[in-house]
């Protein structure tokens, strides 16, 4: 049986607004609004006040959005491959 | 199409049509390269010193990569790091007298990103590394291509500001890390917007491209350069599509690549490649070398200008006074300018390494850049006019390319 990690004391510490985590957490924030609209993404940003939220919401969201670049990308290769064919 | 286009220029000029771009994050030029044995740089020396609390730190060797405590440098934090402990910036009048006095000061009291130091470490602050050894593919570059050592960052404050200069020549008033209730302004009108347009707006779509290193901490993988207003998270590639991207018919006149930014959730860094100070530094030069091995290796080598930035000096001393600067003049408001700056003078110096087969080996360039150099340069290879008054007034990086292209250069470096 694996053990169980021991809680990070550095989870309960609370977010700080003006530093650099908060506005990565924005730039999430704005991608995830892209995926799920503007409310959605809003009430889940809202439920953040430590870094273990924090952690929690990268977590969670971010694998949603690298899958949605891969999709993104690919859109993009098939657009200019048409372009090149076309050409 | 901007007239200075159509000047004739070298061959080294003529023939680059990609320009790639690595910010990476918050070292000074002599923290990072002034025990670096590179003759002919201007560099911090044992003469060099601050006072604080009555013990004299002189600059010396033995920093380590990775820091102890994040060192300050919001806008309070590098006008005492310029000015001295106690200085006052009072908005609307000049930038106060800079005597590069108060590094080691800011080091021990301040609390912008954290706990203060140990009192035995505070020197560190003032110290510079052995790059020969802590960032050896770095230092291959520097002396393999040409090392700046007049390059400043564009603002004495913060990262962010500062990024956006490299993308816009302006950071729209903005002189200290965003709040979260700028944030969510920038959010209803689907990011930051520059008064004039971002450089990517200027280039237009299919003539840039953006990438991050993917490796490392998942939690670094968050692009800044996607709070910019018509760039999206979408938009920026992971790495590991690069070395294959430029071997298929590469089109993007300008690439611009993040490193990954580590542990952002516990503020250490840690696990990334962006030489954050709480991070240390063989992330970043592994990705360096990584950059530099992929274009290398491509059919674009000898079309292409390969620059290695770094935001901001991330609070370390460095002895160059930044000097004054043109302020940017695109009408952007008040409401970002909480400091008041008039963005009149530049940020504290940091390393720039220029990295083509047609700039000269192991030459020290000692003109005056900033970030805004980037777009200048952008804007004479590729026909655009400037997107403000800073990168009209900013020295571009074609005086550096020669008429002869190399074939000495390194077919791969690093491990």
């Amino acid at each position: 049986m694996s053990a169980i990690p021991s809680p990070d004391p550095r989870d309960d510490q609370p977010l700080r607004d003006g530093t650099s985590l908060m506005a990565f957490l924005h730039v999430l924030k704005k991608a995830h609004k892209a995926l799920v609209g503007p409310n959605a993404a809003h009430q889940r940003f809202l439920l953040m006040s430590t870094r273990g939220h924090a952690k929690k919401y990268i977590e969670e969201i971010m694998p949603l959005l690298l899958k949605k670049r891969a999709e993104h990308r690919l859109m993009r290769e098939k657009r200019h491959k048409g372009r090149q064919e076309t050409a | 199409m901007s007239a200075e286009a159509t000047t004739a220029s070298s061959s080294g000029q003529a023939n680059i049509q990609h320009v790639f771009v690595l910010m990476l994050e918050n070292r000074s030029f002599d923290h990072l390269f002034a025990l670096s044995g590179i003759p002919g740089i201007t560099a911090a020396t044992s003469k060099n010193s601050n006072a604080c609390n009555g013990t004299t730190y002189t600059f010396c060797g033995g920093a380590p990569g990775q820091m102890p405590t994040d060192p300050g440098h919001e806008f309070t934090d590098v006008l005492e790091q310029l000015c001295g402990a106690g200085a006052q910036y009072q908005k609307g009048q000049a930038y106060p007298a800079v005597d590069n006095s108060g590094f080691v000061s800011n080091y021990t009291t301040t609390k912008d990103e954290g706990t203060p130091p140990q009192p035995a470490d505070v020197g560190k602050i003032i110290s510079g590394v052995d790059i020969r050894t802590q960032a050896p593919n770095l230092y291959q570059l520097a002396t393999e291509f040409v090392l700046c050592d007049g390059w400043r960052s564009s603002l004495p404050g913060p990262t962010w500001p500062n990024r956006y200069f490299l993308h816009g020549a302006s950071s729209a008033g903005l002189d200290h890390s965003p709040t979260s209730a700028e944030m969510g302004e920038w959010e209803a009108v689907d990011g930051f917007a520059y008064p004039n347009g971002s450089i990517f707006d200027a280039l237009g779509e299919g003539k840039y491209r953006l990438y991050q290193d993917e490796f490392g901490s998942a939690f670094g993988r968050v692009p800044q350069v996607a709070s910019i207003k018509g760039i999206s998270f979408f938009d920026v590639d992971d790495l590991s599509h690069f070395e294959d991207d430029l071997k298929a018919g590469y089109t993007a006149s300008y690439t611009f690549i993040e490193p990954g930014y580590g542990d952002i959730v516990h503020s250490t860094y840690e696990g990334g490649s962006s030489q954050h100070p709480m991070d240390g530094l063989s992330g970043g030069d592994q990705l360096a070398a990584r950059i530099y091995n992929a274009i290398r290796n491509s059919p674009l080598w000898e079309n292409s200008l390969f620059v290695i930035l770094y935001d901001e000096h991330g609070g370390f001393y460095d002895s160059v006074k930044p000097g004054n600067a043109a302020p940017p003049n695109d009408g952007a408001d008040d409401s970002l300018n909480t400091n008041g700056f008039s963005f009149d003078v530049y940020g504290v110096r940091v390393p720039a390494i220029v990295v083509s087969p047609w700039v000269a080996r192991g030459h020290v360039d000692h003109t005056v850049y900033d970030h805004s150099s980037v777009l200048a340069t952008l804007a004479r290879l590729f026909g655009l006019n400037p997107l403000t008054d800073r990168d009209k007034d900013a020295k571009n990086l074609l005086p550096l390319l020669t008429n002869a292209c190399r074939t000495d250069c390194p077919q791969r470096i690093g491990s």
